[in-house]
């Protein structure tokens, strides 16, 4: 997942793109996590547990749990991961 | 990650249930009332002449039928109580090794109803054959006699939520007659849920989905089980996800990062987000 996550960034660098998380673990795990694989994008941090608000407001039931947003906060995909993901976001990227 | 879920049971409740039981089914020998209703009336009978062969018949299925639950959750009983206190490998390694096979009682009970459909512990019976014949079902002539016997029935509630479970075209059909022709409102309501849960189970058949979830929303929204209500929040989830279809605006989406700073979803309008709730398990 990181690196796949990490090529993605790299490749839209200087694009209109971001990564933007929701993080369900503890502020000491997240903070190892983010440093063990150098994860440069921001996360929201959703109190240290998985049923933390803001997944709730999602009816999260698993992890991870992915939506890609176009450009105006519309939700265009959801739970594309891997091929799928970049496939995704190179589409949305030629409808800018 | 292992998947075993009775262990919880044993830990945390004082009366280990079936982990496949969708509801609490605890009523290991509820005859002795209706044995003792009807004994005094056919003493009565017999006294005054007239010949209770039939009902004689009829009754003696019932106790039979107890026993052999009973024998069943008593073995059960004895294998949690020596799960107890035991490590999780251990109860695994017991469990798989111990657990009562229920596939002669299976049988037996199968054939008592069906000798004896309207006897006493009939719906009871098939109650408890729904719990342990797990996907392959239970007799299909079980059906008819739940059909002919038990259509109106005060437990048929029970009855049909286990029914989410079986994939048997008899279910489908049975579910559907009671959603449709029973007499006990909660049991009408159960049936769609159950038949709901299928559908859901197979992801498949959305339209029909649809229809019965319209259908339960109606007419069954406070149907109650186990002290919840569920068409409530089925609804609410339904809601949720309507919320967040593709096509429609992301919800706003205000918190903070890890150190406590302000972040908003609609900060990124303007950049393609890739929204990723995840966790370093």
């Amino acid at each position: 997942m990181y690196p796949h996550e990490r090529s993605l960034v790299a490749r839209m660098k200087d694009k209109p793109f971001t990564i933007l998380g929701v993080n369900s673990d503890s502020a000491k795990r997240y903070k190892t996590a983010i440093k063990e694989n150098e994860i440069t994008w921001p996360s929201f941090w959703d109190g240290g547990k998985t049923g933390g608000p803001i997944a709730t407001d999602w009816a999260v039931r698993g992890w991870p749990t992915i939506y890609i947003l176009d450009t105006e906060g519309v939700i265009r995909y959801k739970n594309t991961r891997g091929k799928a993901m970049d496939e995704a976001v190179d589409a949305l990227m030629e409808e800018l | 990650m292992t998947k075993f879920r009775p262990i919880r049971n044993v830990e945390f409740n004082s009366t280990p249930l079936d982990p496949n039981s969708l509801i609490d089914t605890n009523s290991i020998c509820p005859y002795k009332d209706i044995m003792i209703n009807k004994f005094i009336p056919l003493t009565i009978a017999m006294m005054i002449g007239f010949h209770p062969v039939a009902s004689m018949a009829q009754d003696a299925s019932g106790p039979t039928i107890s026993k052999i639950i009973k024998t069943h959750e008593d073995a059960v009983e004895v294998l949690y109580e020596k799960m107890r206190g035991k490590s999780r490998e251990e109860q695994q390694k017991l469990y798989q090794a111990e657990y009562p096979k229920p596939d002669q009682a299976i049988e037996s009970i199968t054939a008592l109803v069906l000798a004896n459909p309207g006897g006493s512990a009939s719906l009871d019976g098939i109650d408890w054959l729904l719990r342990y014949s797990g996907q392959k079902g239970i007799d299909p002539a079980l059906y008819n006699v739940l059909e002919t016997h038990h259509l109106h029935s005060e437990k048929l509630q029970a009855i049909v939520l286990k029914m989410a479970r079986s994939r048997t075209p008899e279910t489908q059909n049975f579910l559907t007659t009671v959603s449709e022709k029973s007499k006990i409102k909660d049991a009408r309501g159960a049936a769609i849920l159950s038949l709901m849960k299928r559908i859901e189970r197979d992801k498949e058949n959305e339209e029909e989905h649809t229809a019965l979830s319209k259908k339960l929303f109606a007419e069954h929204a406070d149907l109650i089980i186990n002290g919840r209500n569920v068409t409530k929040s089925i609804k609410a989830k339904r809601e949720a996800e309507e919320k967040l279809a593709i096509g429609k605006v992301a919800p706003e989406i205000i918190g903070k990062d890890v150190d406590g700073k302000e972040m908003k979803l609609s900060d990124y309008r303007g950049k393609i987000v890739v929204l990723d709730f995840w966790g370093d398990w």
